[in-house]
């Protein structure tokens, strides 16, 4: 049986960081609900600025191109679809009746929104007083700063991260498309998670605030309590050396080597250029090799200009030399490490097909999650909430469908 | 105590930044958590000096107990050389949970794992910096951090079965999994189409430009594109074929943002954040660590905690997020400095 069994979540959601909190709770075994939006599609389901053939299988869009897109995909395995017009009365009444009969609410758009809808925490608790709801807008639901609107790379900014990281005199670095969104995923899952376990006790459900710039700072918490500004440095770190990614043979192919202590720096001397290396006075102490950074780089890449970076790394571990190969998305989809681990789950799509899904690093003796199922088509679960979950009467469905409310098409042009 | 977690005790033996930010979590939110160095003194924060008060010791350790709980503990954040399946036949309710960089079996088993391997190996690096340029680790130990976190949902959710089953747990976490995990899906892309997206290549609508004294980064969709250029006097651009549609003008961002930089290099970034978020155009100032302190909208949202440690003031980072109803534990002056 999975923990979370029996546990009903509904995402008012979009983009990543939301999505990815249901995902887990998903994960364990909750039955969740994406909420979504006849007339504003999740960006996640296409790039409505520039749909790109790179985003589906096999590059093709196909007919529902919104149901193929590998960003929504990923973060919404194990879930069901509801495409509700929450401005049509019928669709909000579905919605109302659906959080109802839940456990958990999710939302991560902009502060304000669930009081507008009237689905916020203070009127719903009233009639269900376990009921925990999260909001998690970037920047909290107070301050001066509330109402701005977020993304990954600027909540980076925000956060003070960015700025730490660049090469030497060059701008702050945001990391990846959007590091920030998974951080803000864990954090609401671990909120979520604390919730059910104090309900579980008490009865009690309750509202939680995630302003997700305030969650990630706890990932630079030390460097917040130094309160000393860090000056960026490429790769380079002052308490170790060598500690950078070299090139190797291919374009764009790197392996990233460290030595976090002068024995260690020993142990890859002798490897690179035997005894007179490891004699080499410019690289004996850890204070000599930051004085001589830019030559000690530009040797070792010399060495590891003409090697496989992944068979390096291998031999420099066997070694107890950290190492490895700058990984790809490719590397990464045949990697012998993460297929190990269980990291893979092959999922049919009935639309995007067949493939293997990256998954989750949870593993557990009793409480093992797993992924069951794949994302959902756009509105798949629109019939299954009114049948299954609220079990209306087929009138009702009907007048509900005739209205217009639901739907699992977007409206054109969106 | 109060608390969500209030009545569980844990101990903390890791001695590694992944497990103890675990064991903060859990402090923050009311569990009793001991923090047991007896096998590694000199390490009561990983990478750190051991040092009493070092500014990863008092994020990490602050509000823990010191020693061995008296108590049969719920959850054992287990240190290098702990046996889980030992502890749990000495505590068969227990929860023992093994954070690693690599994993104690596969391919990878026993590799050395600070964080520049740890984002090489998970996809996370690649992604980072200029194309034709080596790519950058992430500044700090998000990994691990990540790892820390990781282990935190997975001792909730295993606290759910055991409630119902009466069975202990060993719980196994990878901090390079954990990074693969958090990355951008390029992965299922590759998956689904074979492409190899990495940094350079990420088709995004954003950049960055240099207000006084502070970058400031936009993220300009489509249709916030004419406000913009409206704003700044740029009407010209919405002329030039370069940035006619949006996807010629993902090609000239470089061009469009060095013309964006000539009008606002003498803003206040403030204000300029302030001016385009008005208009709907999604933009931060890039803060470094000094002037976080000094943000206006943080201190409006109470979230520095200050306190005085051995006569000196402290500031802290406030929790990670906030429960209404059972609220994290504030430190404590002196008493509940653990380290």
């Amino acid at each position: 049986m999975l923990p979370l069994e029996g546990i009903r979540v509904v995402e008012l959601t979009t983009a990543w960081a939301g999505p990815m909190a249901g995902r887990i709770l998903g994960w364990y075994g909750a039955e969740s609900f994406h909420i979504e939006s006849p007339t504003r599609t999740n960006t996640w389901r296409s790039n409505r600025d520039r749909p790109n053939p790179v985003t589906y299988p096999d590059l093709d869009p196909g007919d529902r191109p919104w149901d193929r897109c590998f960003t929504f995909n990923s973060q919404n395995v194990n879930k069901r679809s509801l495409v509700v017009d929450l401005k049509n009365p019928l669709g909000f009444s579905v919605v109302r009746r659906l959080v109802a009969l839940s456990d958990v609410l999710i939302c991560n758009f902009r502060p304000g929104l669930l009081q507008r809808l009237g689905l916020d925490h203070a009127t719903l608790s009233r009639d269900h007083p376990g009921l925990i709801v999260i909001e998690m807008p970037a920047y909290g639901l107070s301050g001066p700063a509330s109402g701005f609107a977020a993304l990954g790379p600027t909540m980076e900014m925000a956060a003070g991260m960015s700025a730490m990281i660049g090469y030497p005199g060059g701008p702050p670095t945001i990391t990846g498309p959007s590091y920030m969104d998974p951080i803000g995923g864990f954090n609401a899952a671990a909120a979520i998670l604390t919730a059910l376990h104090h309900r579980d006790r008490t009865g009690l459900g309750q509202h939680i605030e995630l302003g997700q710039v305030e969650g990630a700072m706890q990932f630079i918490g030390p460097e917040l309590i130094a309160g000393q500004d860090i000056v960026p440095d490429g790769n380079h770190l002052p308490d170790m050396a060598p500690h950078n990614a070299y090139p190797s043979p291919g374009k764009d192919n790197w392996i990233a080597i460290a030595a976090p202590s002068d024995a260690a720096w020993l142990r890859l001397a002798r490897i690179i250029g035997g005894e007179r290396l490891v004699q080499d006075s410019r690289f004996a102490t850890l204070e000599a090799r930051k004085a001589n950074e830019a030559a000690l780089d530009a040797l070792i890449a010399d060495w590891t200009r003409e090697q496989d970076r992944h068979a390096l790394a291998a031999a420099l571990q066997a070694q107890g030399i950290p190492a490895s190969a700058v990984e790809t998305a490719p590397d990464l989809a045949r990697s012998d490490y993460l297929h190990g681990r269980g990291f893979f789950t092959t999922l049919d799509h009935p639309v995007a097909g067949r493939h293997d899904h990256p998954g989750l690093p949870f593993h557990s003796e009793i409480a093992q999650g797993s992924a069951r199922s794949a994302a959902p088509g756009y509105g798949e679960g629109n019939e299954y909430v009114l049948r299954s979950v609220l079990a209306l009467p087929e009138d009702e469905i009907a007048a509900i469908l005739a209205s217009g409310a639901l739907a699992d098409v977007p409206a054109p042009g969106l | 105590m109060n608390g969500a977690l209030a009545g569980l005790v844990v101990q903390d033996r890791s001695g590694t930044i992944a497990g103890q930010f675990c064991g903060k979590l859990l402090t923050d939110f009311g569990a009793e958590v001991w923090l047991d160095a007896t096998d590694h003194p000199a390490a009561l924060a990983a990478g750190g000096t051991g040092d009493l008060a070092s500014p990863l010791d008092l994020h990490l350790n602050l509000g823990k107990r010191r020693g061995v709980p008296p108590v049969p503990p719920d959850v054992i954040l287990c240190g290098p050389a702990d046996d889980p399946a030992a502890l749990r036949h000495r505590h068969p309710q227990v929860l023992a949970v093994v954070i690693t960089g690599f994993g104690d079996d596969g391919p990878k088993a026993g590799w050395r794992a600070p964080e520049i391997v740890l984002q090489a190996a998970s996809g996370m690096m690649i992604s980072n910096g200029i194309r034709g340029r080596e790519p950058l680790y992430g500044t700090g130990n998000r990994a691990s951090y990540a790892a820390g976190q990781a282990a935190y949902i997975q001792i909730m959710a295993s606290l759910r079965a055991r409630a119902r089953t009466g069975h202990g747990d060993t719980i196994r976490i990878d901090a390079a999994e954990t990074a693969a995990a958090m990355c951008f899906p390029y992965v299922l892309q590759a998956i689904y189409n074979g492409t190899d997206r990495r940094r350079g290549d990420q088709d995004i609508p954003a950049g960055e430009v240099l207000c006084r004294g502070s970058w400031v980064c936009l993220w300009v969709y489509s249709n916030r594109f004419a406000a913009l250029c409206r704003s700044l006097g740029l009407d010209d651009c919405l002329a030039d074929p370069r940035f006619a549609e949006a996807h010629t003008r993902q090609d000239h961002w470089q061009a469009f943002f060095a013309l964006v930089q000539a009008r606002v290099a003498d803003r206040d970034p403030d204000a300029f954040v302030a001016e385009l978020q008005g208009m709907n155009i999604i933009a931060a100032r890039a803060f470094r660590i000094s002037e976080l302190r000094d943000s206006a909208h943080l201190a409006a949202r109470g979230y520095w905690r200050r306190l005085t440690l051995g006569g000196e003031e402290v500031v802290l980072p406030g929790p990670p997020f906030r429960m209404g109803l059972t609220p994290a534990r504030e430190p404590k002056d002196k008493a509940d400095a653990a380290a």
